[in-house]
């Protein structure tokens, strides 16, 4: 009998917590929720095969970084690369186009060292290069 | 071994209960003094965790899971299995909330009616202490502030427990299989059965579990090779975010959060060069992989002292806990609770000793709320909040102090001709299938 009683004035508390707390119930647009989520994810990838391929004496990563999805699963981030982690050295601007899924890079650029063509990488995802 | 005195269990509660009480109080009281007196928001007047976000370890999950490969959203890290029932629950996130929290708190209340009975005589103060226990427990209520599903793993893991204590083997492994399933670490609990040389439980325990996981891929729209890449992706991107960077710092019991904010700290002071917490930090990574040693090294100490050494079974499932707790390098403060789920086997543990005392007080003011001190130092978290109390340095220390005089404690009681017969037993002894 203790526990009945008990456990039904827990069902009340446990009702009332959830149902005062949960927050509101407008479901976000799944797409953009979606996106904004993977923009961690593809952010620390785009910096990883940025560092693929960086050359002598960059090691480090400063700020800003950023970027988003531009076309059909094709990302673009910029950011820049500098000599040591406090930016103070030689800083160089790099950028990436590149589709997460597959792990295709269409474009990297380090400084003045490019692979690929930024135009084409561009084209590709659907963005018109006057609108960049 | 001491004999035990006859109210040893019994004063050992009442230490406990009030110590919980007490701490809550504070924690509480100085929550109200914080938003109506000084009229603050969070992260003084909160005793759970982030408010913005609330429930958003369980709503989150379950929009994910109704995603066609559950891993496209990169924040996606439990198992296959997990996700499984997170579309299960994902029809109405309020009713199975619901549903998982009655269910949760009501076979917890039910398990400390059962074993509360050397304290408590009564059944209406046995069944009041059993839901005080759960109300004054502040890693449970934070785990239900951010519903996280580990809420559902903690009935089946302490449920195990007691029927392992039992010899009620089966009925113990029954109880810990969907917990294994779940997340995969509750797996370590299964100790008591190689005591027993159960070996054959283990084995359908284990493949069981790898084949509800495994099979929990195919339960999906995307192809399973998409599924099981996507999953490492997002393993990989929680190694770079929480562990390594500064992710779910503010509520973290394990002792490499505390190095974290060490390391902040002793940067924000100008002691340190500054750091990077990236996938290409120098510091951290090497600083991560001494860790990994270092935690696997207390593992197998743990494991090892469990099944060989202790002679008590239930001192060494207790070690279990308080390592599941501290262990993992991330995650929230509800880890805790497997430290909390630890206080009442301490509690319960008949023979006293030494050092038994000095363990439940530790462990107890592990669990009770410590927010009252703010770390500016360490700076913002990805809460966009200075909200890093002084409990993320405290709790693993006190776990680890507390663990560290039970082991010390335990060597009157080790069986030294057991130790170096070990490996012979190992593999000469006859094992049982069930």
């Amino acid at each position: 009998m203790p526990f009945i009683t008990f456990s039904a004035l827990l069902l009340v508390i446990v009702v009332t917590y959830v149902v005062a707390l949960m927050p509101p119930g407008q479901k976000p647009n799944e797409q953009q929720w979606l996106l904004q989520r993977q923009m961690g994810r593809n952010c620390i990838e785009a910096q990883r095969l940025i560092e693929d391929s960086l050359p002598a004496p960059f090691t480090h990563w400063i700020g800003p970084l950023q970027g988003g999805m531009i076309g059909r699963d094709i990302w673009y981030f910029e950011g820049s690369v500098g000599m040591n982690s406090f930016g103070t050295a030689t800083s160089e601007p790099w950028k990436i186009v590149y589709v997460p899924e597959t792990g295709q890079i269409l474009y990297r650029a380090i400084g003045s060292q490019e692979q690929g063509n930024l135009n084409a990488a561009l084209q590709t995802a659907g963005v018109e290069l006057k609108k960049r | 071994m001491k004999k035990p005195a006859p109210n040893f269990i019994h004063k050992k509660a009442v230490l406990i209960f009030y110590m919980l009480g007490i701490g809550m109080a504070i924690a509480l009281a100085w929550s109200f003094w914080a938003s109506v007196i000084l009229n603050e928001g969070y992260p003084e007047s909160y005793v759970v965790a982030f408010p913005f976000g609330r429930f958003s370890d369980f709503t989150d999950e379950t929009k994910a899971s109704l995603l066609p490969n559950p891993y496209s959203d990169p924040y996606s890290f439990y198992s296959p299995a997990t996700f499984v029932l997170f579309r299960i629950l994902s029809h109405s996130d309020v009713i199975s909330l619901i549903c998982v929290y009655f269910f949760s708190l009501t076979a917890l209340a039910f398990l400390l009616v059962q074993v509360l009975k050397p304290v408590a005589a009564g059944s209406w103060p046995r069944v009041s202490l059993a839901f005080l226990f759960l109300f004054l427990s502040y890693p449970l209520i934070y785990c239900i502030d951010r519903g996280n599903i580990e809420i559902l793993m903690l009935p089946f893991i302490a449920w195990a427990i007691y029927f392992y204590h039992r010899h009620e083997d089966l009925k113990g492994t029954a109880c810990l299989f969907p917990a294994i399933c779940l997340k995969f670490y509750p797996a370590l609990l299964l100790i008591p059965l190689l005591r027993r040389k159960k070996i054959g439980l283990i084995a359908i325990c284990g493949v069981l579990s790898v084949i509800a996981i495994v099979s929990g891929s195919f339960f999906f729209e995307s192809p399973v090779s998409e599924i099981w890449s996507h999953y490492r992706k997002d393993l990989n991107f929680y190694r770079d975010s929480y562990l390594l960077n500064i992710g779910s710092l503010e509520g973290a019991a394990s002792p490499w959060n505390a190095y974290k904010v060490g390391l902040i700290g002793l940067q924000d002071l100008h002691l340190i060069p500054k750091v990077n917490f990236g996938f290409d930090g120098p510091l951290i990574l090497t600083s991560y992989k001494i860790y990994s040693i270092a935690i696997g090294l207390l593992t197998i100490t743990c494991a090892v002292y469990a099944w060989l050494y202790e002679r008590q079974a239930l001192r060494g499932t207790l070690m279990i806990l308080l390592l599941l707790s501290i262990a993992a390098p991330s995650g929230g403060d509800y880890r805790l609770m497997y430290a909390s789920l630890g206080l009442v086997v301490l509690m319960l543990l008949p023979r006293k000793r030494r050092g038994d005392w000095i363990a439940l007080i530790l462990v107890t003011l592990a669990v009770i709320p410590k927010k009252e001190i703010m770390l500016t130092c360490a700076g913002r978290t990805e809460t966009g909040f200075s909200d890093v109390a002084i409990q993320v340095l405290l709790n693993p220390v006190f776990v680890l102090a507390a663990m560290g005089i039970l082991l010390y404690e335990s060597r009157r009681a080790f069986d030294w001709e057991k130790v170096w017969k070990a490996p012979i037993r190992l593999l000469f002894s006859r094992w049982r299938f069930v």
